[in-house]
């Protein structure tokens, strides 16, 4: 009997859920234990003529997901349930394929014992730092690219680690989890070498190295070039911990891999990433440094750059989380090229401080003084096309290698420089206060993909936050934001007020204003209102008000998210 | 899983390629739809592809360049480019597929509105394939188009098609008739430059006969002929002054008639025909 593919998702869930009706129970009356978290976001759309904000035909959309595992003894099932009817808008981020329906999106079989672990359906996994391979969920994204397959990992010797993966990847969601074309197969060996010789058992630096190896297959199905079917990559890594310092490092290179996004050439691919991290009390220093070239590695070549991605590449710029500096200008790597270094450093000046400086004295006070700082920065890679009209021109380019790169050469473009300094204070009993000051180049036109008519914007934010302690369980927190910019939108401000009461209640009122923005009709207020109950594990929010259209870009494709206007109701629990 | 890397050091020498055409029954023909706007830097790598195509499939492969999203393709005044990136290739037919298909993002399009992994929508580097793939069965039905002329009298444009079974083919079924206009000089940005005067090829100006055309037949049979006429006026978007009509050059026209399932959900291009406007 064929089955299609839902009606093997199907097969499937009723398999892995034998074990709840008729086997939760071993011979020795353990009856397993069964785990589980829900999640549910709904939206109700209004039409907004102000900023755009159309509502779909369905008024309201609704993504929910829901996962069950259950565990008995070395044996384990899974499953998440899904729900898109409709997406909310702007999910998935893919700009190919939708989420539409309800059905099965994730499901598993795994066993495990002293020398294995073996795991059937789905499965996410990453190899080193996950440069050659990574299989993760990003559900605030809408990215989910987990391996449907098979996983073995065996530990043979004391600090042997194998992994070996293969399969296809999640693509998009019909009323289940639909898989791409292409096949992820991958190895990885990681020595402890603590672990694995007696010798060094108790010695104060602990060393591990890892190698990887990831091939993917994709049928050649080109009418113009001859395509490789099979693309390896590798790579090699090394982690050392001695006391205080950390440092780890890894290169990976990839075999020649035409796709869209690096426009067919066969060029190598390459990336390297290192990190060194100091820390002691009140004091942590973190450098890293990147460059990469051409490592866009998806198990489709026709896919948008958030589709059926094989590598993860790690972010160096700094994830801010206030909301003018984290939402306007955020910064997405370039697979393509970008080479640069971030550096952070925080420091904690003690309270009653007897240094020398008076202002270190009255920084330390009664309760010591919080100082982080960080910069990033990172260029474009220097690049010369061997044809330089790009035309790929058969004559000049039989190879069709593209350029040529000096992987450790900067370019003169500058992707981003993100500056931060911030100081965080107790001043009283009651009252904490935080001053965050920002200072951004952006080069919008590359990464937002707007061309070089976009001029790059240089933006100040400042942002002072202050925490009050009004009476027990109660608690006020007020942040005052300022983004100056002669570029894009110009000048905003940010206001954000939230009461909580300890340990079940929230609201905040937040209020977005474009004064800055040259157009009379876009000085627009986006105001949100947020009530938040949690209870244990449960939390339920309705949040209502305005959200901006936005456009972000990774790689060669930029999509929009659109504005909307409405009310949220979002909802988690776990047990 | 050592050997699992093929290397290419010759791109270009020889392809295993799609298989195309069988070599009986009727040609099918496939429509390219290239979702494309003049100021979406990434869109001419699309149409790029989409010429080099041409070179392979020839007269079967029909592309149709249809601007859309607003980000890409409002019109507006550019003090560094004067007299460029104003004409409003927005139409409320492509409108509406942008919304229906929902296109957040481009370059993206549609090979005979076939799916591909489950996507409807499919990016420029799988419609070479994707093309192969369409292209390797024959067509159940041929379109001719017999008359696509413009009446400058009326301002409108009579439309003869003929369809012909040679397979019997079930369920409810759409003619629609697209108006192209080609080889258009406007603006375009392109990675990092900007271009004055970029041809901007077949490009959708709009339905004559409707965003989701008209009922054409439920159930045919082999042998079945059908045919579809009728006058129309230019589509809404464009003025129907008379010639030189400013909004459009009639003498670079051409229509494209095609024949597609019109079920719940349902848009699969089953033949497509194209024919220049003659004057």
């Amino acid at each position: 009997m064929l089955l299609n593919q839902n009606q093997r998702t199907r097969t499937l869930l009723l398999i892995l859920l034998v074990p709840f009706f008729i086997a939760a129970q071993d011979n020795s009356g353990n009856q397993g234990q069964i785990s589980g978290s829900f999640q549910i976001d709904s939206q109700y759309y209004t039409e907004d003529t102000l900023t755009g904000a159309i509502p779909p035909d369905e008024d309201v959309g609704i993504n929910a997901w829901g996962y069950l595992t259950y565990t008995l003894k070395d044996f384990e099932v899974g499953m998440r349930y899904e729900t898109y009817s409709p997406a909310l808008l702007g999910y998935p981020a893919s700009t190919l394929i939708s989420y539409s329906g309800s059905g099965i999106g994730y499901r598993y079989a795994k066993y495990k014992n002293d020398l294995l672990d073996v795991t059937v359906g789905n499965f996410y996994e990453q190899f080193g730092l996950g440069m050659i391979f990574r299989s993760y969920e990003e559900r605030f994204l809408g990215v989910d690219n987990a391996m449907d397959g098979v996983r073995l990992r065996i530990s043979p010797l004391d600090g042997v680690y194998l992994k070996g993966v293969m399969g296809k990847q999640r693509f998009a969601f019909d009323n289940g989890f639909t898989n791409g074309p292409g096949v992820v197969r991958g190895l990885d060996a990681e020595f402890n070498l603590n672990e694995m010789f007696s010798a060094l058992d108790t010695s104060k630096t602990r060393v591990s190295l890892g190698a990887s190896f990831v091939s993917k297959y994709e049928r050649d199905n080109s009418s113009l070039l001859q395509l490789p079917e099979n693309v390896g990559s590798y790579g090699g890594r090394v982690l050392i911990q001695r006391g205080r310092v950390g440092f780890v490092t890894e290169y990976v290179h990839k075999e020649n891999d035409p796709n869209v996004s690096n426009r067919d050439i066969y060029k190598n691919g390459n990336a390297l990433y290192s990190n060194l991290t100091y820390s002691t009390k009140g004091f942590a220093l973190n450098l890293t440094g990147t460059t990469k070239d051409n490592m866009f590695y998806q198990s489709s070549r026709a896919v948008s750059p958030f589709d059926l991605n094989i590598n993860y590449l790690p972010a160096l710029t700094k994830q801010h989380t206030y909301n003018l500096a984290a939402t306007l200008y955020p910064y997405a790597t370039q697979p393509n090229g970008e080479i640069g270094y971030s550096g952070e450093i925080s420091y904690k000046i003690k309270k009653k401080s007897k240094a020398k400086s008076k202002i270190a004295q009255l920084l330390g006070g009664k309760y010591g003084t919080k100082i982080t700082m960080s910069y990033t920065q990172l260029n474009d890679l220097d690049t010369t096309w061997i044809d330089p009209s790009q035309s790929f021109d058969v004559d000049l380019d039989p190879s069709r290698q593209g350029y040529e790169v000096s992987l450790f050469k900067a370019g003169d473009r500058v992707l981003i420089k993100d500056f931060h300094a911030e100081i965080d204070k107790k001043i009283s009993k009651k009252t904490k206060i935080k001053y965050t000051y920002f200072n951004f180049v952006f080069d919008q036109g590359l990464i937002q993909g707007g061309g070089k008519e976009l001029p790059t914007v240089f933006a100040d934010i400042h942002v002072a936050e202050i925490g009050y302690k009004v009476k027990p369980k109660h608690n006020i927190r007020i942040e005052l934001q300022h983004l100056a910019t002669k570029q894009d939108s110009g000048n905003w401000f940010t206001g954000l007020v939230e009461y909580t009461v300890s340990p079940h209640w929230s609201f905040s009122v937040m209020d977005q204003y474009n004064y800055g923005n040259v157009h009379p009709n876009a000085k627009l207020h986006y105001l949100i209102g947020a009530i938040a109950y949690t209870r244990n594990t449960s939390r339920i929010e309705l949040r209502g008000g305005r959200q901006r259209a936005g456009i972000f870009c990774i790689g060669g494709v930029c999509r929009t998210v659109p504005a909307a206007t409405g009310l949220t109701l979002s909802v988690t629990t776990s047990f | 899983m050592i050997n699992a890397c093929d290397r290419v050091d010759l791109p270009y020498d020889g392809s295993s390629g799609p298989v195309t055409g069988s070599g009986t029954g009727i040609p099918r023909n496939v429509i390219v739809e290239d979702f494309t706007g003049f100021r979406c830097v990434n869109c001419p790598l699309a149409t790029e592809a989409l010429e080099q195509l041409e070179g392979v499939y020839g007269d079967q492969l029909i592309p149709v360049g249809i601007h859309m999203i607003d980000f890409f393709c409002e019109p507006q005044a550019d003090p560094e480019h004067p007299g460029f990136f104003l004409t409003d290739f927005r139409t409320p037919d492509g409108q509406a597929y942008e919304n229906t298909f929902e296109v957040f993002g481009i370059p993206v399009g549609t090979v005979n509105r076939t799916e591909d992994n489950g996507s409807l929508l499919i990016g420029f580097g799988a419609w070479d394939g994707k093309i192969g793939e369409v292209l390797s069965t024959p067509a159940d039905v041929d379109i001719k188009i017999k008359q696509a002329e413009y009446n400058a009298g009326s301002g409108q444009i009579d439309v003869q098609i003929d369809a012909l079974f040679d397979n019997a083919v079930d369920g409810s079924h759409n003619l629609t008739i697209y108006l192209l206009e080609d080889s258009i000089l406007e603006g375009q940005y392109d990675g990092s430059d900007v271009l004055e005067n970029y041809l901007h090829r077949h490009v959708f100006r709009g339905t004559l006969n409707s965003t989701w055309g008209d009922q054409f037949f439920t159930d045919a049979s082999p042998g079945d002929s059908l045919r579809y006429e009728g006058s129309f006026s230019l589509p809404s978007s464009i003025s129907s002054a008379p010639s030189p009509n400013p909004d459009i050059d009639i003498s670079k026209c051409e229509i494209v008639a095609y024949i597609y399932k019109s079920g719940f959900d349902e848009y699969e291009i089953i033949q497509a025909e194209k024919k220049h406007v003659d004057m």
